[in-house]
Order: structure tokens, then sequence, then C-alpha cells
């Protein structure tokens, strides 16, 4: 090579570093020095961990009724027993079992929901700031129509027709979480799309599907892992709250949510019914938003600046 | 500074310069790194330079010579972190900047020593009006009355060439081509008359004809206020055009510095000939 | 002006307006030729309307009239699947190093994007092998190595950037090369470099280019012809021997006028002398 680096500057190749930081596992690195964004990530996995192996690690059968325990108290208290140790609900059934179990539905419903709403509001933010004309303006119309119209009302209609289930609150809440990831990937797409390394692609005969797919996909992947993660949170939420509404998934299965609208009758007699459950909403979404917060600071090429 | 090479006996460096014998703006053995996460770069490498009233210094390099660092170091604006000043002294009216505090360098930004960069787009805020920008420095420092400075910033527009100076004050950067925005930029730099005036690739962002008329406008200005001025550049042509003294500077080194005529004609040092080589000339004759 | 010599130009434009929506004629009845294997420069300031220009000969852009012939053939009535075929004989390298390449891409992908484009023996898993081989030769014929085939683009310094850029260019064996200001982000030394590599590549596969640029020192360099704009228009339009000697135009006269000399005493020959300094 005859094009020597010397000419280069000390500061490009700083820049480099800075580049290169940003990639794979320069951003695992860069998570894994904030603390508490550790902590976030390693309560997930214990979580993500409880909901699969719960039919293995739950004391007790989550739906067994025995109501010769009924509302018993955590096991710390008195009058609580080791063999139910968060304590018992109206129908003598396990908190911890229930609780265990509410996190498969919940961690169901959160990926679900956000993987449903990347995929759909990708396709629909790629080829609206991508293609543009018409496509843009009806989609974008789309999206303010989308808004305008009150998720919960949405989900009441759906449960209507349909019938609750598992499957039904995961595309209610993927129909309307697409809207930000599309105003996002729309955005960055729209810079993107002027930049040379498009310019030169089209002008090599790349057709317009690859040129999203290769060039524009990839380079909007960051933005969207952290919408993705902070919608996983929002959805979990969301969830509990069609599932006190009743509206959400059916009475048999176990979720946080229902767990909070049974419990809320024993809030003052029997609190621990509305608080587990409700603590480990909390945390879960907690965790979430942390590392997404985290995601974001180390995806965001700004934070490389000097 | 290099060890002053012994082909380079004219190199002001070398010895006392006869010709100046108290240099305005007298940058010594200056040293500048930027502490990065994994490695330190060390941006200027033990610079010399001096500048005189009434004389263009010309520091010329490529991109990474640490040119502008140097510039920039003069008033302490490099960011720091990730800057570090290691070494040298920059002197300028008796007092060393590097070490002065915030307020004699507050000062010294004020009134001693003023800056023009490349881009007049980035340096001028884009939600304020032109006019009250270029006033900005004499009511920031001088306290000067709302009146006055207003009176100051208008007489400096029109000093600067731009013509209907009063519907100009009222616009928006925006509202302006290049070659204002880079007008104002100097208007802004020479309202509080500064003795000193450093001008970091005033011309770069700008197409010929506008590159043309603004160093014109520097030369004139140069010279009816006898300033002392700095020119960053990458560029030979520009060099030759205004300035009296070169500094040529590379991997953050002053590699040869001397008057314009004799670097041109007679380069000492092996990259400033590489340097004039690779510079593309235009024949016209 | 002045016709090409050549028989039948390799590009050949007619008329050519661009208006952009909101009425900014971007370039306005512009009609030239290009000829097989020579360098047409296009100077002029920036908003001149050479960027548009380019765009539409590359038919990035859809003309508002006119027509750009390429190989004799029209452009701009031309079906997608036979445009392609098209692209794949007229090429372009742009300005900036440091945007014209998928960051996320390695110099493997870069390089080898036209290959797995437009040859179906170079896509797929089985001819990995072949088109790295490929792109291994490309980069060696631009002066860099064919084991930096499997870097990223942030690797690489601005020049090795444009090296880069050429061999994807030329990957294909062009006829017609678009080089859109390929030097005006480089710093001098580098910028020869390049510009000789140009002139090498050019000789070697018989290349035509159209050389934008606002930089004269640099197309007085590489250019056979010379075509000037100026607010949309060709203003003038010529060979660079005579062009740069005797301007037809004023404003090409004062193009030239504006170019600073890297010659102290050129420089200052117009200018009052005070030489009080020094």
């Amino acid at each position: 090579m005859t094009d020597s680096t010397t000419n280069e500057a000390t500061p490009t190749s700083a820049r480099g570093t800075g580049a290169a930081g940003a990639s794979r596992t320069g951003v695992l690195r860069s998570l894994l020095r904030n603390r508490l964004a550790v902590c976030a990530l390693g309560f997930l996995v214990l979580a993500a961990a409880a909901a699969v192996l719960a039919p293995l690690i739950a004391p007790h059968d989550p739906a067994h009724q025995d109501l010769l325990v009924r509302l018993r108290p955590p096991a710390w208290q008195s009058g609580g027993s080791a063999e139910h140790l968060l304590g018992t609900d109206q129908l003598g059934r396990d908190l911890l079992a229930r609780v265990l179990y509410g996190t498969r539905v919940s961690l169901l419903v959160g990926a679900g929901a956000a993987l449903l709403a990347g995929l759909v509001g990708t396709v629909v933010g790629l080829s609206s700031g991508y293609l543009g004309g018409w496509l843009d303006r009806v989609l974008m119309r789309l999206a303010d129509v989308q808004l305008a119209f009150p998720a919960i009302l949405l989900a009441l209609a759906i449960v209507g027709f349909l019938g609750s289930g598992l499957w039904y609150v995961i595309l209610v809440l993927g129909f309307t979480g697409w809207v930000a990831y599309a105003r996002v990937v729309r955005s960055e797409v729209l810079s993107l799309r002027t930049r040379d390394f498009v310019t030169e692609a089209r002008a090599i005969g790349v057709t317009d599907a690859t040129i999203m797919r290769r060039h524009l996909l990839p380079n909007v992947l960051a933005p969207l892992a952290t919408i993705g993660t902070l919608h996983v949170a929002t959805a979990i939420v969301a969830e509990a709250s069609l599932s006190y509404l009743g509206l959400g998934v059916p009475k048999e299965t176990v979720t946080w949510g229902g767990m909070l609208s049974d419990g809320q009758l024993y809030l003052g007699t029997a609190w621990w019914v509305a608080v587990f459950p409700g603590v480990a909403l909390m945390l879960t979404s907690l965790a979430i938003n942390i590392t997404g917060d985290a995601l974001r600071d180390v995806a965001d090429p700004k934070a490389y600046r000097r | 500074m290099t060890q002053p090479r012994p082909n380079t006996p004219r190199s002001p460096a070398a010895s006392a310069p006869p010709e100046q014998p108290d240099p305005l703006l007298d940058i010594r053995g200056l040293s500048v790194d930027f502490v990065l996460e994994s490695s330190v770069v060390h941006a200027v490498r033990g610079v010399d330079l001096r500048v005189g009233e009434g004389e263009t210094l010309a520091v010329v390099g490529e991109s990474g010579s640490g040119k502008s660092a140097t510039a920039l170091s003069v008033l302490r604006l490099n960011p720091q972190p990730p800057c570090v000043y290691a070494a040298g002294e920059i002197r300028f009216d008796g007092q060393d900047l590097l070490r002065a505090g915030e307020r004699e360098l507050g000062r010294v930004r004020g009134a001693g020593v003023a800056m023009v960069f490349q881009d007049p787009m980035t340096s001028l805020d884009p939600l304020q009006r032109v006019g009250p920008q270029v006033a900005e420095a004499l009511r920031h420092h001088r306290g000067t009355s709302r009146g006055q400075a207003r009176h100051a910033a208008l007489a400096a527009l029109e000093e600067v060439g731009i013509p209907e100076p009063e519907r100009r004050y009222r616009q928006f950067p925006h509202e302006l081509s290049g070659g204002l925005r880079q007008r104002v930029m100097i208007a802004a730099a020479l309202v509080v008359r500064p003795r000193v005036l450093i001008a970091d690739e005033p011309t770069t962002a700008l197409d010929v004809t506008v590159q043309r008329q603004i160093l014109d406008l520097l030369v004139d200005l140069q010279r009816r206020h006898g300033m002392a001025v700095v020119l960053i550049t990458h560029d030979l042509g520009v060099v030759a055009e205004t300035a009296d003294r070169v500094a040529v500077m590379h991997r953050g080194e002053v590699v040869e510095t001397g008057p314009v005529f004799d670097v041109f004609d007679r380069p000492a040092d092996d990259y400033t000939r590489r340097l004039l080589a690779a510079t593309p000339r235009l024949e016209t004759v | 002006m002045t016709p090409s010599p050549a028989p039948a130009p390799l590009l050949a434009l007619d008329g050519l307006r661009k208006v952009f929506r909101g009425g900014a004629v971007a370039v306005d009845d512009v009609s030239l030729t290009v000829g097989e294997g020579e360098t047409l420069a296009v100077v002029g300031e920036s908003g001149c309307g050479k960027t548009t220009l380019t765009r539409l000969l590359l038919r990035l852009l859809e003309p508002t009239s006119g027509t750009v012939r390429f190989e004799g053939r029209d452009l701009t009535a031309l079906a997608p699947a036979r445009l392609r075929d098209v692209r794949a004989r007229m090429q372009v390298v742009l300005q900036d190093p440091y945007s014209s390449m998928n960051p996320r891409m390695r110099v493997v992908d870069i390089v080898g994007e036209p290959l797995v484009t437009h040859d179906p023996q170079a896509r797929g898993r089985r001819n990995r092998a072949r088109t790295a081989e490929r792109v291994g030769e490309l980069l060696e014929s631009v002066g860099l190595d064919a084991a930096m085939r499997d870097r990223y683009p942030h690797e690489f310094s601005g020049g090795q950037r444009q090296r880069i850029s050429i061999a994807r260019a030329i990957a294909l064996h062009p006829r017609l090369v678009v080089l859109d200001e390929p030097t005006s982000a480089l710093d001098v030394s580098v910028q020869a470099r390049v510009l000789d590599l140009l002139a090498e590549l050019q000789q070697r596969l018989g290349l035509t280019y159209v050389f934008v640029s606002h930089n004269l020192a640099v197309v007085q360099q590489v250019a056979d012809r010379v075509a000037v704009m100026r607010r949309g228009r060709l203003v003038e339009l010529g060979e660079a021997a005579q062009l740069f000697t005797e301007p037809a135009h004023p404003y090409t006269r004062q193009l030239l006028d504006a170019v600073p000399v890297p010659d102290p005493r050129a420089a200052r020959r117009g200018r009052t002398t005070t030489e009080a300094a020094g």
C-alpha cells in the first residue's frame, strides 16, 4: 500500500476507536461498567429463569386451592409458615408459586408485544422513510390515527369481539405500540437515505429492498433496541392494567395484574396478597427501564464524542 | 520546538530574532495532550511560535498536524478534559495565558485576543439576530451600554464590508450567505479592537471567489489596525497570499519556520518540500 | 459549444433541466457530451448545480426535462430492470470518505457489493471465497493490502477509504466513472496520490471520467475538457488547455483569478505592496 497512514491524524484514529467501541463487544463492556445496569440485568436474567423454570421451582401448584389456609401471612409474620413463604391468597393459593408463574405471562406479553410492535414499526418506518411519497403520507396519517385512538378502547373492542386470551393481549399491545418504533425508524432513515453510502448503493443498482435490509436496517438497530426494551416494561405494566380491569388474559391464567385485582379487596386485612405481585411488577419494569437507559447511553454514538 | 536543524540558520527560534525583539504573542515549548480512554494523543509537542504587532503568521499543516490545537490553546479553548496542557507557556502582554486565572483569561478573550473559526454556521447562534451577537463581546467584557454597543457593532459590520448594516443587524444567521456570515464573525472579533486575531481556517468552508474577498478583507483589516494575525490553514495558496512568516507543522511539531519568501523559495525541511510539491498550482499563463 | 470530436459519445446530455419542488431550478438546459476515454471536468461554486447534474446523469434523480444518453440509450426512458444493467457500467465515487461507506459493513462486503448485485456467480455462501478473492485483487489494484478486506471502514484513513471507494467503483469494469469531488476532503499530499491512482486506472482500464470539482488547480491536472457551471447553467465548455489560458466567459476569468496561488511573489503582484514586516 502506498497510502500510508502517516498523514492521518491522531485525532482521526481516536475517532476510530470511539466508533469501534460502539460496536458489539464495546456495547457489552460499557454496559458492564455501569453497576446499576449490571444489577438490573442480573435481576432480569433471574426473572427469565424463574419464568422458564416455574414448574420446577414453584413450591405448589399455583391454581391449587386450600380454603383451610386462606389468607395466611408470609412466613416471617406471626401465623405464617415455611409451607407458604409469601403467604396465601383468599382461596388459599400459594403466593410465591403464583408470583413465579405470573412472571411467565408478564415476560411473554412484554417480549411478545415489543417484538410484534417492533416488527410492524420497523417495516412501516423503513418503507415510509426510504420510499417516501404517498406511502409515507398514508402511513404517517395512520400513525396519527393510531395515537389518537386510546389503547384501552381498542383492547375493549378486541376483547369484546374476539374474547380474552394471552395472544389477544399481545396482539392488542403490539398493534398499539408500533407508532413509536415507526417514527424513530423513519426519522433515522430520513437522515440515512441521503448519506453517501446509500447514494452509492443506488448508483450501483442495488434494489430498494436490499438497500433497506443491508444498509438501513443495521444502522437503526441501536435506537430500536432501546425503545424495544423500554416498551417491554410498558407492555408488562399495560398487561397488568388490562388484567386488573378484567380485559386481559382469562382468570384461570396467573398474572400479576390479576393478582393485584384480587388483592385490592384485602389490602386492609391481608396486604401481602396485592403487595407481592405489585413489588414483582415494579422491580421488573424498573430493571427493564434501567437496562434500556443504559443501553441507550452506550448505543448513542454521541456518548463517545469528546 | 524541534531541535533547530543545522541547515535552518534563519529560523527565528534558533537565535534571538533581530526583527522581532518583543513579540506580542509568544508561545514557548507548548505541549498539548489529549487523554483518551485507552491512550494519550500528543497533539502538540513542544511548539514555539511568536507573532509581533502588524505581522501575519501563517501556521500551515495537514489535518492532525496540531495546528488547530495550538491555536485553541492560546485562549485555552481546547475541551478540558480530554485536553491537558502538558508543558510550555503562552505569553501575551507579559502574562502567561496557560496559567492565567479565569478572570484574566476572560479579559484577554474580551479585548486582547480574538478568534475567527472555520464554520460561521456553527459559531453563530441560529436563534439570535446577527447584530446583538456582534455586540455581545462588548456588552459582556466591557459592560458597554446597549446603545453604544449597537453603534459599535454597526460600525464593525460596515467596516467588514457588509452592505446595509442596519438591515443585516436585524437578520438571523440563516438569512445570510456563507461569505456574509464569515464577515459577521470577523466583525464580532473586531468589535473589541483585539491586538491579536487568530483565524482558524477562516475560508475553508467558502467558495473560491468568496474566499478571495475574505482574504483581501483580512489583509486590509490587519494593515489598518496593525493587529498581529495568526492564520491557521492547510492551503499553501492562502499562506502565500497573506503571510509574512510561515510555520509549517507536522505531527504536532513545527518543522520549519521563516519568512514566507524563504520558505517557499528554499524550503529547508523535507516535509515542507513534499507539501509544496503536492500542492496543485493553477497555470494560467 | 465545441462538439466532441469522438464520433459516438459515451455520454450525451441534451437540454437537461431539473426543477425541484418549490421552484428552485438546480440544473437549467445543460447539454454536453463526454467521449470514450476522456476526462470531462465540471467546475463551479457551491449551489451551481454540479452535484445535481451528476445525480441526473447517474439517473438517481428524475430530470424535469431533457435526456441523458449513455452508450446511445436514453436512460430516462429505460425500464428499471434495464437501467440496473446499465448501472453496472457507470459508477460513482463521492466526496466524503467518511460517509460513503456503511459503517457496519466490512470492506469485503463494501467492495463486493457491486459484484454481488450484478453477478449471480458472486452471490451466496458458496461463492464467498471467490468474491473475497476478487475484492483482494481490487484492493491491491488501488494500492491497498488484500488482507484489509476483513476490516471495517473506521479503521482506515481518509485516503485509504477513498481508495476503497475507487476499488468498488472499478469492480465491474465500468466504462464511465463519475467522480464527485473525490479528493476535496483529503490533505494535499494524500490528494496528490489519489489523483495519480485515478490517472493510472484511467490509462489501464480505459475509463471515462466525469470529474466534478471546485478546485481549479486539481481540475487543470486531470481534465481534457472543462465545463463551467453557474446557477444551474453551463457558462463555458472547452478544451482544458484553452479554458485555463484564455477563458471566454468573464465568470470563468473571475473563478481563475480567485484561486490562491501558492507562490508569495505571484500572489502579491496585484496587491499594493507594503513590505513592512519581514
